[in-house]
């Protein structure tokens, strides 16, 4: 049973550890709730669903179209939305309210396009890995393999090259950085890039796993919000352990007590990090 | 142009009098309108625009002598506060003489409002409580009657022991009730696994499950969490018979169904589907013999207690009507008003063939 749990822990953190780097790697030059960023996951895996079930495309050629539209999505909500009102001086809370309104936009037209009824993704014949006893499917497999490889690039992307230190620059002060001659607001643009790319890729990863529903988006950001929380946002070793953490949780939850536990765990966990210590685990302390 | 304006006059005159001579004739025949608060969109949009298809197939048959009867739909998008607001519409606005409502999530909602109003509500579904009070019928094949079914299919399995799996959903959690409770009355352990709509993660319960070692399983849920359900019961290579009463149907996938059989209520007579699949295309058939019953008898108690009395009856006569029926042949099978206003009917047991559900047993 341990390793049955272990593996689910290794499965389901992984899942929300793409989904916690992509909002805390828009959060790095972008800091306020970006709901959108629950819309960009759900055109990753809509957008597989009308590739491949609709329009008879195969995986290989849907998957990668999906990853980029959603890259292209993220980079022209910043430039035409965000931008212009982060010029105008607009405070988080106006970009949030601005994101909820997307966010709903984004939901209904989905329902207009797809139906409000589940849809699958693959199907039911699923296909394993098999490690001596243990099988798991392969899109579980590859979800662990993308949270691992997604932290390594964007680890060495952000400490060990230039843009990174630009990145970072663009986090600790935006105004020092602006006045030092760097372009925020292209690099903001390329980072909304990337971690549409990186949330597009975990909703066809979700997609392909559990299915999907019009509202999956923000319920998927909403786990990936308190992961990087409970992990802290500084680095991206917060989001990526966070997310194992709050998966560890949930799990002992619910072998300890039952299934319909999992969403009160995560979310006294949350509640307990926002109260005691609201910049996660993993975040050093401000001098 | 003084004779054109006499020609138009006398024109205008006699098309006039024409009308009139009419009017006497086409006598005004006194309406019934029926509101029906049904899930027209969201979740489960086909099943309700099946059930709208099936009353107003209904409406089309009935030899009506005397009264007229019209259905209003008002939609509920499959959400419980909007199906207040649907039904208060209806009582409201459209001045409706009576209420049908589709699902157990409706008919709760409808129920206290049409008690409380004196109107005659029939709900299409199988939560007794909806039944409470003298003017609210319901008409489904009752928990009990599909859990009998289920039960002895578990008994000829040669069970001790059975896991249910049940989401929390009000119909599924009904029927897992009744089936815990007959599998009780018989001797064999249970265990209950109950877990949320949008669960999507059933490893650990699974694997708890299995540790157990369970004869049967039974599963009692809708999508998402039927899906995740069935493909990790399939990648876990589970070899426990797996039983379920209607969920099942609702598999989106339906290939991970095949060849299982399940109990389920009756479709309704095969003219019915048929005209339904050629009107819609569709071959999901739930609910659809009970509206088409519903609907019937609703306007054939109106029918007969106007013919008796040549004045619209009241909520009260109807009501009275209704509990006495007996022995009524509807499009699902011989139907029996008990006293508390809930009508009976049978289960049968289906099996997935092609990927649509097939009778297999009456």
């Amino acid at each position: 049973m341990f390793l049955v749990l272990l593996i689910n822990v290794l499965i389901v953190g992984a899942g929300y550890g793409l989904m916690a780097m992509g909002f805390a790697l828009m959060c790095s030059v972008s800091p306020f709730f970006n709901l959108t960023l629950g819309s960009i996951i759900a055109l990753g895996a809509y957008g597989t669903y009308a590739l491949t079930n609709l329009a008879g495309l195969p995986a290989v050629f849907a998957i990668p179209a999906s990853i980029v539209l959603c890259a292209v999505l993220s980079a022209l909500l910043e430039r035409f939305v965000y931008t212009p009102f982060r010029l105008k001086g607009a405070s988080s809370m106006v970009l949030l309210v601005v994101s909820l309104g997307l966010y709903t936009i984004s939901e209904a037209f989905i329902h207009l396009a797809f139906g409000p009824q589940y849809q699958i993704l693959g199907g039911v014949s699923v296909q394993n890995i098999n490690f001596a006893s243990f099988s798991m499917p392969k899109v579980q497999f590859l979800t662990i393999v993308a949270d691992f490889v997604i932290f390594g690039i964007l680890n060495g992307l952000l400490f060990h090259t230039f843009f990174g230190k630009t990145i970072r620059a663009v986090n600790d002060n935006p105004k020092l950085a602006d006045i030092t001659g760097l372009n925020n607001n292209k690099i903001i643009l390329i980072v909304s890039a990337i971690a549409g790319m990186i949330l597009g890729l975990s909703g066809v990863l979700t997609g392909f796993d559990t299915g999907l529903e019009p509202t999956m988006g923000f319920n998927l950001l909403f786990k990936g919000i308190i992961a990087a929380i409970i992990g802290g946002m500084s680095t991206m070793k917060g989001p990526f352990l966070g997310a194992f953490f709050l998966a560890a949780a949930e799990n002992i939850g619910v072998l300890a007590l039952s299934s319909e536990w999992r969403d009160l765990v995560a979310f006294v966990i949350f509640i307990i990090f926002l109260m005691f210590r609201p910049n996660g685990i993993f975040e050093k302390k401000e001098k | 142009m003084f004779k054109k304006l006499i020609l138009s006059l006398c024109l205008v005159l006699a098309l006039g009098a024409c009308k009139e001579e009419k009017a006497p004739e086409a006598q005004v025949k006194p309406v019934v309108k029926i509101g029906v608060v049904d899930a027209l969109s969201g979740k489960y949009a086909e099943n309700g625009q099946n059930v709208r298809q099936a009353i107003e197939f209904a409406k089309e048959n009935f030899a009506s002598s005397g009264i007229d009867f019209e259905f209003v739909f008002e939609d509920y998008g499959y959400e419980s506060k909007r199906a207040a607001v649907a039904a208060n519409k209806l009582i409201h606005v459209d001045k409706v003489d009576a209420l049908i409502s589709w699902s157990s999530m409706s008919g709760n909602v409808v129920s206290p409002i049409a008690d409380k109003m004196k109107m005659i509500h029939f709900a299409i579904c199988n939560d007794d409580r909806v039944a409470e009070g003298k003017y609210n019928f319901t008409h489904f094949t009752p928990s009990q009657k599909l859990a009998e079914k289920l039960v002895k299919q578990i008994e000829d399995k040669g069970a001790q022991k059975v896991a249910l799996f049940a989401v929390y959903q009000p119909a599924l959690q009904k029927h897992t009730d009744e089936v815990e409770r007959m599998l009780k009355e018989k001797g064999l352990k249970t265990e209950r696994f109950n877990f949320s709509m949008d669960n999507l993660d059933f490893d650990l319960m699974l694997e708890k499950a299995r540790q157990n070692n369970f004869d049967v399983w039974y599963i009692a849920a809708l999508p998402p969490s039927l899906d995740i359900f069935l493909k990790t019961f399939f990648q876990k290579n589970i070899e426990v018979p797996l039983v379920a009463i209607d969920s099942l149907l609702f598999a989106q996938d339906k290939a991970s169904v095949e060849g299982m059989s399940f109990v389920t209520t009756p479709d309704g007579n095969k003219a019915l589907l048929e005209k339904l699949t050629a009107t819609n295309g569709s071959k999901n058939y739930f609910s659809v013999g009970y509206a088409y019953d519903v609907a019937n008898l609703l306007m054939k108690a109106y029918a007969d207690l106007y013919k008796l009395n040549k004045k619209i009856p009241s909520s009260d006569e109807v009501a009275d009507y209704l509990l006495n029926l007996k022995g009524y042949k509807g499009a699902v099978g011989e139907l029996i008003m008990d006293e508390r206003g809930i009508v009976i009917s049978p289960a049968v047991v289906k099996q997935m063939k092609d990927g649509v559900p097939v009778v297999i047993e009456e």
